[in-house]
């Protein structure tokens, strides 16, 4: 069985973010693996653990998205291809028409992602490439069996647990408890040095002007507002309940 | 800020693990109204990015004296400062290659000579006390069994709490703006605070870490200090379960704290070859790379493969990079400026957690008694003049693997 993992390298959400001009500030901020990605990197090496085969990793970004590739080859991924983009702009449709252009002519029986990337969180990409290759794709799953060409997988959906059935080749999305990623082992991180790890450009993919134009485009970044002072209600229980509906009315205007 | 004071007899600029200890050696000896002025909380700084480390090597012997005076209060900080300080009593381990064995030898006599529980072992002795040690390319090794680490942060907040008991103010998320001098700028006249409040005192001790080289520079007076970076990754070592030592390897310039509750080793670079500084303005600024690199990540993973061949199953559990202050010679400054009443206690070079009990005692030494009443422990190294005095601290002996030997 054959798997591939689209992956992405984001900034490290730990370090402090700060944006200049409407822009992320990326110096002296660490990039790391998608979390997300993750889980998916980690379920793929447990199939091919269970079941054989071979594990692809991809990614479209810039040169130094190679380290993200790299710590996913020491997690146990046979290859990885880096499709280098460091000027075009491209939105989650050209990312997925591209994406699905390096998927197109290798073998491959599941394809696995993160649900969302912590960067613009869009969750957009996985299900894209399933339409565009016209296969199934189940998204947020948190469990997955496979057995034989059935795959079972269960999916969050709104505090409950939806369990799908479909056929293999599927394309599926992590969605957090779906597994615990293993920490590479300091031999693995050598190891990972040295496998084979593929550059492509875009130009060298099957795809069209169209299709690296954006569809969508950023108008602004900002990042969330900082928290006001917390209030707490002082007196007995119907002075505070008193004073409660008094704020929700007269200085929230929320009710 | 009504709660800080209009004067003060002492102000002390950082709640790190030095000018938290200064401030209780200060209030011990009853000096009233100290005021200690933190810009973040304590220990925030170099204190909680400090690994810990306790031991009693080094080739300095005035820095073997001072770290052999300190570890009577980590072994027996509850007596002495009412509470734990995490003290790891683990041992520490020193190994050296070939070109060095002489020196070694020498160290640890002086070592011994001044106090220090030590004394060099067999390869078959290291083999028990770290079985997964490859032992086969050092050329010797010593251990001091009461070696191991403490917990800087637990220090620094014992020190905070014994001082406070005695009266000392330690205000949190208070930075000072500026130290204020007399018109000629000959002595100290006060401190501005970040939020603008003035406190009138005639001495300022600066134990600010990288912060001293801006404070005072705008007081006229040159800090030959800067920032370095520190990167680390912690592992899961797997392997047997056996607790280790805190281990200075100076056959591959690392070193290993052990953490005994979960078993996990921070792996540490001792090779200042390729040292990456920080501006001291970009320090105070926040503008410096806060990781790794991948390159000091793969360095200290060949160093421990290196070292631990057999542990095939160690895992890479994180990264980080730290911060700290350092001087020209890799030693510290615990003395007065041109600036009469204006004290520093900083430049630590990474090396300052194992001697903060000591240090602590001889700036108040310094401030009351202007010289060391600490048994066999001179102040002079530790002058701002020593650069232009071209009189510099060496010893005797020192180790040929580190540029910046300051071991």
């Amino acid at each position: 069985m054959n798997m591939v993992v689209i992956m992405k390298q984001t900034f490290d959400t730990e370090e402090k973010i700060t944006i200049e001009n409407g822009q992320i500030v990326k110096d002296n901020v660490g990039s790391i693996m998608n979390p997300y990605d993750e889980y998916a990197v980690e379920e793929a090496v447990k199939l091919k653990e269970e079941h054989g085969g071979e594990v692809t990793v991809i990614t479209v970004g810039p040169p130094e998205a190679e380290s993200a590739l790299r710590t996913a080859l020491a997690m146990g991924a046979d290859k990885a291809v880096l499709i280098e983009n460091e000027d075009q702009p491209l939105d989650e449709y050209s990312i997925a028409k591209v994406l699905t252009a390096a998927i197109n002519n290798r073998e491959y029986d599941i394809i696995l992602g993160g649900n969302m990337s912590v960067d613009n969180g869009a969750s957009q990409v996985g299900p894209r490439i399933a339409e565009e290759l016209e296969i199934p794709h189940v998204a947020t799953i948190t469990k997955l069996e496979i057995d034989g060409e059935s795959v079972k997988a269960e999916r969050d959906a709104e505090g409950d647990v939806e369990i799908i059935e479909s056929t293999l080749p599927i394309l599926v999305t992590a969605q957090q408890g779906l597994n615990e990623p293993r920490y590479p082992s300091l031999p693995g991180i050598m190891k990972a040095k040295k496998k084979s790890l593929e550059r492509l450009a875009i130009e060298d993919l099957n795809v069209t002007e169209d299709d690296l134009q954006s569809k969508s485009k950023a108008v602004d970044h900002y990042l969330p507002p900082a928290k006001a002072t917390g209030r707490i209600l002082e007196g007995g229980l119907p002075a505070q309940v008193e004073e409660l509906v008094h704020i929700l009315h007269e200085e929230t205007k929320i009710v | 800020m009504s709660n800080l004071p209009q004067t003060a007899d002492v102000v002390i600029i950082g709640a790190g693990l030095m000018g938290a200890s200064t401030a209780y050696e200060l209030a011990k000896r009853n000096v009233k109204n100290i005021v200690v002025l933190e810009k973040n909380a304590i220990g925030s700084g170099a204190t909680g990015q400090s690994s810990g480390v306790l031991r009693g090597h080094y080739s300095y012997e005035l820095l073997t004296r001072m770290a052999v005076q300190s570890l009577e209060t980590f072994q027996h900080s509850n007596e002495i400062l009412g509470s734990g300080v995490g003290y790891q009593p683990v041992g520490y381990l020193f190994g050296v290659d070939h070109v060095n064995i002489e020196n070694l030898k020498k160290n640890v006599e002086m070592q011994k000579r001044n106090g220090v529980n030590t004394g060099l072992v067999t390869m078959d002795e290291v083999k028990e006390i770290w079985p997964e040690l490859d032992t086969d390319h050092f050329g010797a090794f010593a251990f001091e069994p009461q070696g191991g680490y403490g917990d800087p942060v637990l220090t620094n907040q014992a020190y905070a709490d014994a001082a406070r008991a005695l009266g000392v103010i330690i205000k949190q998320h208070c930075g000072v703006k500026r130290i204020i001098t007399s018109e000629d700028g000959s002595a100290i006249v006060g401190v501005e605070t970040t939020n603008n409040h003035i406190i009138s005192t005639p001495r300022v001790i600066v134990a600010a870490g990288i912060g001293a080289h801006h404070l005072m520079k705008n007081v006229g007076v040159n800090v030959p200090i800067k920032g370095q970076r520190a990167q680390l990754i912690y592992i899961s070592p797997g392997g047997s379960k056996k607790n280790v030592p805190s281990f200075g390897d100076f056959m591959h310039d690392q070193y290993i704290k052990p953490e005994v509750s979960s078993g996990h080793l921070l792996l540490g670079n001792a090779d200042h070859a390729d040292p990456q500084y920080i501006d001291p303005a970009d320090y105070d600024a926040d503008k410096y790379l806060k990781h790794a690199t991948e390159k000091a990540i793969e360095k200290a993973i060949m160093k421990f493969i290196n070292c631990f061949p057999s542990l095939e199953n160690a895992k890479l559990l994180a990264s980080y990079s730290a911060a700290y202050e350092i001087t020209p010679d890799g030693i510290p400054f615990i003395c007065g400026t041109p600036i009469e009443g204006a004290y520093l206690c900083t430049g630590f070079s990474g090396h300052g957690f194992k001697i903060t009990p000591c240090v602590g005692k001889l700036t108040a030494d310094l401030i009351l008694e202007g010289e060391s009443k600490q048994e066999g422990i001179d102040l002079a190294p530790f002058r701002l003049t020593r650069f232009e005095e071209n009189d510099l601290l060496k010893p005797a002996h020192p180790y040929t693997t580190t540029v910046n030997s300051h071991v």
